[in-house]
């Protein structure tokens, strides 16, 4: 009983990893369901009503479900023990929100077995199709509820990593002393509280539209769909690098650990997340570039200046890298796959952030390429690489190195040949959101690439998942530092005890760990 | 605390220049009113930041720290463990559900929510 009522942000985060990997598994299968139904054109596995909700769902569950708050996750086991607190600054509502976000993931996945079956307007719940009751029941309800309770757990908990930063840093850790992952997150709790209630906003109007006789977004009655997509995009863009600003923080940790330097930058990584983060909250309609209803120039200008500070943490990563003592673990492998995968991806947004090339690409497979690169190639690698790298922290014994690689390589080359026939199926013509596609040109080949590339990371998966249970069974004791890091995280014992530190090192850079194992040469002011 | 409220003051200034920049470039009221709240937001967390907080200094605002200087100090209580949060979701979640298809649900979860925060708050004045 003692999970299910402990307020210590260690428990707390343990129950996000946990839930967000059961979300994962399920938005996995609904991944490859997808992909089975596509790998033949004409295939009938799936009926179209059948692929809206599971493409719906499969979106849904990746991105409200797993990315994002795996990220939220991390930071509530890693901000504390980072800054030397003892826990976040308010326990309860800490475990207030966990457990709203595993009961509103419950309900919009419970929404699948509801009469008239599950949600089935696509992740984004386009007002009017998300209005109609055909074949939107009872589940499109549950998807709105489960998302509105997600939504306000994430807005508590960014409250409360923000105040947590604010106030309860150890003597020494001034604000230039926090590791860049914290700062990123102080960056994603702000957007987050910028950002999140929009959604919110959104949810309910859709809630009193579909069930309390509103009209807020049907045109049909006075209302307005675009008022929707507004609401909707003004979260749904930051939400995207609510999901990446996290793991830019996990990769920077990584590679200056793996390079054995410290971060080449650091002021500039801290300005680079904050540049993100403001233009990030000013780009939201270029989601509505095709609708003509919005002002392109302006939301064109602002996204092509996104890649300057995103261009910046580049130079950074391979700064640290530069001439670096460089060690090929899993967590570095992640890190070098998150950065090509994401290089991919960030050029393809460039492109689509043009109005001309994005009428072109719109809705097409080009998208689905492109944000695939980001968010799975990118942040989903940035969640391996978290994982390898922090697990020993969080639970005390090391994953198998040997079998970590052998999840790396499925992963990386199954995901490129899954993804990139995608860009050029797209420019092909080939519509997403569609469950299947005439036999034309070169589509049929590049959709069953795509479906063997989906097997091939599914075999990965199953690799890790293996690696778990065996390095569960023996248990191979992490040591406190198994991997000589430099934050703080890595100066007490793994798992951390109970108020996380018998006794707190000096503090007198942005690398206390490092400093205490090497007095000779810490900063002795 | 001069870094948070830097923060805090430049995240504003810079969303009135862009909510203004968009008004000017879209004459578009939704996208204007959405970039507007967030620059009010974020002046009223500057503004408090500065005015009712100015002067604060939390331990980690500190520079140099002879060792020890703090030990002891009093950080407050973090409560380990509570049933009340919990509860709390799963109200919310009932409180919700019922709000669309069983009033008697919706009633009795919308009375264990308001229990279950109000023992919530008996308990954090306690530890």
């Amino acid at each position: 009983m003692n999970w299910l009522t402990s307020t210590d942000h260690k428990h707390i985060a343990r129950l996000y990893f946990l839930s967000t990997f059961v979300f994962f598994g399920v938005a996995g299968i609904l991944a490859m369901l997808i992909r089975a139904q596509l790998a033949q054109p004409g295939l009938t596995l799936l009926s179209p009503h059948a692929y809206d909700q599971v493409f719906t769902l499969h979106g849904t569950a990746m991105i409200f479900l797993f990315i994002a708050p795996f990220g939220i996750g991390l930071a509530n086991f890693l901000v504390p023990l980072q800054i030397g607190a003892p826990d976040m600054a308010f326990p309860r509502l800490n475990a207030t929100s966990v457990w709203m976000f595993i009961f509103g993931g419950i309900i919009v996945l419970a929404g699948a077995a509801a009469s008239g079956g599950g949600a089935s307007a696509g992740w984004s719940g386009y007002a009017p199709l998300s209005e109609i009751e055909i074949g939107t029941g009872a589940g499109q309800d549950l998807w709105i509820i489960g998302l509105l309770m997600v939504s306000v757990s994430t807005i508590l908990t960014a409250i409360n990593l923000l105040v947590t930063v604010l106030v309860y840093r150890a003597p020494g850790m001034t604000m230039w002393r926090m590791p860049i992952f914290t700062w990123e997150i102080v960056a994603t709790a702000l957007m987050i509280l910028m950002a999140f209630p929009s959604l919110t906003a959104a949810l309910a109007g859709l809630l009193i539209d579909r069930r309390l006789g509103g009209h807020l977004f049907d045109p049909s009655t006075g209302g307005s769909a675009i008022l929707y997509e507004h609401l909707f995009w003004f979260f749904g863009h930051p939400e995207v690098y609510v999901m990446i600003l996290p793991y830019f923080g996990v990769i920077t940790e990584v590679i200056a650990t793996f390079s054995r330097k410290p971060v080449f930058g650091y002021v500039g990584l801290v300005l680079a997340a904050f540049a993100i983060a403001g233009l990030s909250m000013g780009v939201w309609a270029h989601h509505l570039f095709t609708t003509g209803a919005v002002a392109n120039p302006f939301f064109s200008g602002v996204s092509f200046l996104i890649a300057i500070p995103t261009g910046i943490k580049f130079v950074n990563w391979i700064g640290t890298m530069w001439r670096g003592s460089l060690e090929l673990t899993t967590a570095m492998l992640f890190a070098l796959g998150f950065m090509l995968n994401f290089l991919l991806g960030g050029l393809t947004g460039i492109l689509i952030a043009s109005p001309p090339i994005d009428y072109q690409a719109h809705d097409s497979y080009f998208v689905v390429a492109h944000f695939h690169y980001t968010l799975g190639g990118g942040s989903m690698f940035a969640v391996f690489a978290a994982i390898f790298f922090w697990f020993p922290k969080v639970y005390g014994f090391r994953l198998s190195e040997r079998l970590g690689k052998w999840t790396f390589w499925p992963m990386f080359i199954g995901f490129n040949l899954t993804f990139l026939p995608m860009h050029l199926s797209g420019l092909e013509g080939m519509p997403r959101r569609v469950e299947t596609y005439p036999a034309i040109g070169h589509l049929p080949l590049l959709n069953l690439l795509s479906s063997l590339g989906t097997a091939i990371i599914a075999s990965g998966v199953v690799i890790f998942l293996v690696n778990l249970v065996l390095s569960a069974r023996a248990r191979v004791p992490a040591g406190d530092d198994p991997w000589g890091g430099f934050t703080l995280e890595w100066a007490t014992s793994s798992p951390p005890p109970e108020f996380n530190f018998k006794e707190l090192p000096s503090i007198r850079s942005e690398r206390p760990a490092f400093d205490a194992r090497h007095p000779e040469i810490a900063p002795t002011r | 605390m001069k870094t948070g409220v830097a923060l805090l003051a430049s995240s504003m200034a810079f969303s009135s220049v862009i909510a203004i920049a968009y008004w000017l470039s879209a004459h578009e009221p939704a996208g204007t009113i959405l970039l507007g709240l967030m620059a009010a937001g974020l002046a009223f967390a500057a503004g408090y930041a500065l005015l009712a907080e100015r002067g604060a200094r939390a331990e980690g605002d500190f520079q140099e720290v002879p060792r020890g200087k703090f030990a002891g100090d009093d950080l407050g209580v973090f409560t380990v463990r509570s049933p009340w949060p919990i509860l709390t979701a799963a109200c919310i979640a009932l409180t919700l559900g019922g709000l669309l298809w069983w009033p008697f649900i919706f009633a009795v979860a919308l009375v264990g929510l308001l229990l279950c925060l109000l023992f919530m708050g008996f308990e954090s004045n306690r530890v």
